[in-house]
């Protein structure tokens, strides 16, 4: 598809940065929405952002998304582990995933309010994980998923279902949180 | 003769004027005597006239007396009649008791007895009209009576008759007396008159004879001097001889006159002798205070020397004026060269004044220039102050500015706030339209429509994001250009501030330089004023070298004629030369 000059909608004035704005905020608008059709195979997955990179999590894992306000550190805990924070009564711990997945170092910097956390849960397991800006709830079909062994390194593969063309990694939510290093026995 | 002639002439005179003298004291002595006689019958004729008066008055006063006694007898008033019957209060009688009676006697001693007898007769009638006037006061008689008048016919008239008889007795002696001084008188007069005239003659004569004598021994032999003197003033100095021997003045004079003759006469010679060249010629001056000789001794011996010099100096003129003759041709190359120079120098003089001329009009240009400086630099002084105005306007202008940019400000930050909570709506909003699209995600296909309204708040949430970050940009944008209108502001206070500063500055400045231009201007005008007074001077000067030049010419031409009068001083040294050698020295 061969990109079309757009006509002006100025026509007697030079493209400013509103009109710019307008048709930046138009050419969003006509993206064809993802199909979710029940025909196809594919996996409801919330986006969410770790610097640069995203990543997305099964819809089903999902609680919730929230901003945080202060993160608690706590002491003599891993790295990784930021601190916990007070949810509706409940106690969450909040997972640096930069620093938890194999490879990584810590990536999330807990920000002095507002730190947007994601709540998952499965299986009795519930944590957050601190991300750096939320996505969209999207659905991705078996078709566009990158199987997993063929870009992602070994020991990360039994965090990562797939991976799609833009790229974003769709993290296995049920490995993360059945890890038995998140469990703290006493 | 031979004496007379000899005789001195103050001898002479004095004998002359002796006998005169002689003569006039004769009649000094002659008329002396004679006036002491004249004087003694003057007093004596005094006294003669006296004395007639006296008895003429007598007689007219006992005239009178008589007359009124016999009134009053024959018209019977005699008792009542007041004349004087005491004789010795008569008048006659205070002159007979007088000392000129006594007089009388010494003068007329032959007299003596006529006067007793005139005594006699006066105090008799006065004695008969006592004796009448005492019957009439007794009344022994009648005052009418006959016998008083019978006494008076009787008695008083005839002694009145004697009385008078007496007094012409004794006034004819008085009236002789008076006719023989006079008449000797006279005749003393008549015989000085003939011997005044008799002195007279003789003294004329006297000094005729005497005058005569003297000047002819006198002034023929000052004639013949005073020929002799005028031939000498004339300059005749020939040979003269005294040809007489006198012992008096003239004679002296006449040898003196010999030797004062001898004298010039020598000198004469000397002069001659010096006139034709023998300068050896010699004088002896007689004394000191011989004025000629010594003069002309002096003159010889300076002659020598000054002959003596001239030859040397002829000598020396000779050789000068070789050297000036030299030196005039020299001076004429360097004349003419000198002219050369002063026509060259008179040229550029000229070119000196042209420029002068331009610089004198450069200068009033300048002048101009300067006023017309002066006045921009007035204006610009009034400009200033409307900038300075201006300036302060503007400060307070920017003040004005810095506190509503810092306002901008405060209320940026406000809506950076409110940004700041809309964006954490915005959030929110998002996070609660994820969380909504997990939800209908769950709910399967009865969640779909929920699903899309869940991802069109999602939608407006991120829009409002967007807008947000946009707003929140362009707050930025605007906090930025706060920040930097404040800080321009700033920066513009402080330029204004200092703006201000330099404005008040550049005032003084503009001031300084309005002074400085108005001092320029009055420079420039003394300058123009100077420059047209040097374009004058120079233009005199243009015209004195053009005299210079003018004189020049004149030089070089007088320098050939000095060169010409060079040969003809060197001629006329080697002709004084020539001349001073005929000298015998």
């Amino acid at each position: 598809m061969s990109p079309v000059s757009d006509p002006p909608l100025f026509p007697h004035g030079e493209a400013s940065r509103q009109e710019r704005i307008l048709r930046a905020r138009a050419r969003v608008l006509a993206e064809k929405p993802i199909e979710r059709t029940a025909n196809k195979a594919g996996h409801e997955v919330v986006e969410f952002f770790l610097g640069s990179e995203k990543y997305a999590i099964e819809t089903r894992f999902v609680q919730e998304f929230f901003l945080a306000g202060a993160i608690l550190p706590i002491p003599c805990t891993p790295p990784f582990i930021l601190g916990v924070v007070s949810r509706r009564g409940r106690i969450l711990s909040v997972l640096d995933l930069g620093g938890f997945l194999p490879g990584t170092v810590p990536h999330v910097t807990p920000k002095d309010k507002y730190t947007p956390l994601v709540v998952l849960r499965h299986e009795g397991m519930e944590l957050a994980l601190a991300v750096d800006r939320v996505g969209v709830v999207n659905h991705v079909t078996e078709e566009h998923l990158t199987s997993r062994n063929e870009a992602v390194p070994a020991a990360l593969a039994p965090y990562v279902m797939g991976l799609t063309p833009e790229p974003m990694t769709i993290l296995n939510a049920a490995t993360l949180l059945s890890e038995p290093t998140l469990k703290v026995s006493d | 003769m031979t004496v007379w002639n000899n005789l001195k002439i103050r001898a002479k005179l004095s004998l002359g004027f002796g006998a005169i003298l002689a003569i006039i004291a004769t009649i000094a002595v002659f008329s002396f005597t004679n006036r002491s006689s004249l004087w003694k019958d003057e007093t004596q004729q005094d006294d003669v006239y006296a004395f007639r008066k006296t008895l003429m008055q007598t007689k007219v006063t006992h005239y009178e007396w008589l007359t009124a006694i016999g009134s009053s007898v024959f018209q019977d008033s005699l008792a009542t009649c007041s004349v004087e019957s005491d004789p010795e209060k008569c008048d006659f009688s205070e002159w007979l008791d007088s000392s000129d009676r006594a007089n009388f006697e010494k003068m007329f001693p032959e007299e003596k007895d006529l006067l007793n007898n005139l005594e006699k007769s006066h105090t008799a009638l006065h004695s008969t009209f006592a004796t009448m006037k005492s019957a009439i006061e007794t009344e022994k008689t009648n005052p009418g009576g006959t016998d008083i008048r019978q006494q008076y016919l009787k008695t008083l008239l005839p002694q009145a008759e004697d009385f008078v008889t007496c007094v012409n007795l004794i006034q004819k002696p008085v009236e002789d007396r008076i006719d023989t001084l006079n008449n000797r008188m006279k005749e003393f007069m008549t015989r000085t008159q003939y011997m005044m005239l008799g002195l007279f003659i003789t003294t004329l004569i006297i000094g005729l004879v005497l005058s005569q004598a003297i000047v002819r021994s006198v002034v023929p032999p000052l004639h013949s001097l005073v020929s002799v003197a005028d031939e000498i003033a004339a300059g005749e100095l020939k040979q003269w001889r005294v040809d007489f021997e006198r012992a008096d003045e003239i004679g002296g004079l006449y040898r003196s006159f010999s030797h004062m003759h001898a004298r010039l006469l020598d000198m004469a010679q000397t002069l001659q002798k010096i006139s034709e060249g023998q300068l050896n010629a010699s004088i002896s001056p007689t004394s000191p205070s011989d004025i000629i000789g010594n003069t002309l001794y002096a003159m010889i011996r300076n002659l020598r020397d000054l002959a003596g010099n001239i030859a040397n100096g002829a000598t020396t003129l000779a050789a000068s004026s070789a050297e000036t003759a030299a030196s005039a041709t020299q001076l004429s190359a360097s004349t003419t060269e000198s002219a050369a120079t002063i026509s060259e120098t008179t040229a550029t003089m000229e070119e000196v004044r042209q420029t002068a001329s331009i610089m004198s009009n450069n200068a009033s240009s300048v002048a101009e220039n300067a006023r017309q400086g002066g006045a921009m630099a007035n204006q610009s002084r009034d400009r200033v102050k409307d900038i300075s105005d201006a300036i302060k306007l503007i400060s307070s202008r920017m003040d004005f500015i810095a506190q509503h940019t810092v306002q901008l400000s405060e209320k940026s930050q406000k809506i950076g706030e409110i940004i700041s909570v809309v964006n954490d709506i915005a959030d929110q909003s998002n996070i609660l339209a994820v969380n909504a699209s997990i939800e209908a995600a769950k709910a399967g296909e009865e969640g779909k429509g929920f699903a899309v309204l869940a991802e069109e708040i999602r939608n407006l949430a991120e829009q409002s994001k967007q807008a947000t970050k946009e707003i929140k940009a362009i707050l930025d944008d605007i906090q930025k250009a706060t920040a930097a209108t404040v800080m321009a502001t700033e920066e513009g206070s402080k330029a204004v501030a200092k703006g201000e500063q330099q404005a008040e500055t550049v005032s003084k400045v503009i001031l300084d330089l309005a002074s400085s231009v108005s001092n320029s201007s009055r420079s420039a005008d003394t300058i123009a004023s100077s420059a047209r007074e040097q374009l004058k001077g120079i233009e005199q000067v243009t015209q004195a070298m053009e005299s210079i030049r003018t004189t020049s010419q004149q030089n070089k031409e007088s320098a050939r004629q000095l060169d010409e009068t060079s040969s003809s001083m060197k001629n006329l040294g080697q002709d004084l030369m020539r001349l001073v050698q005929r000298f015998k020295l």
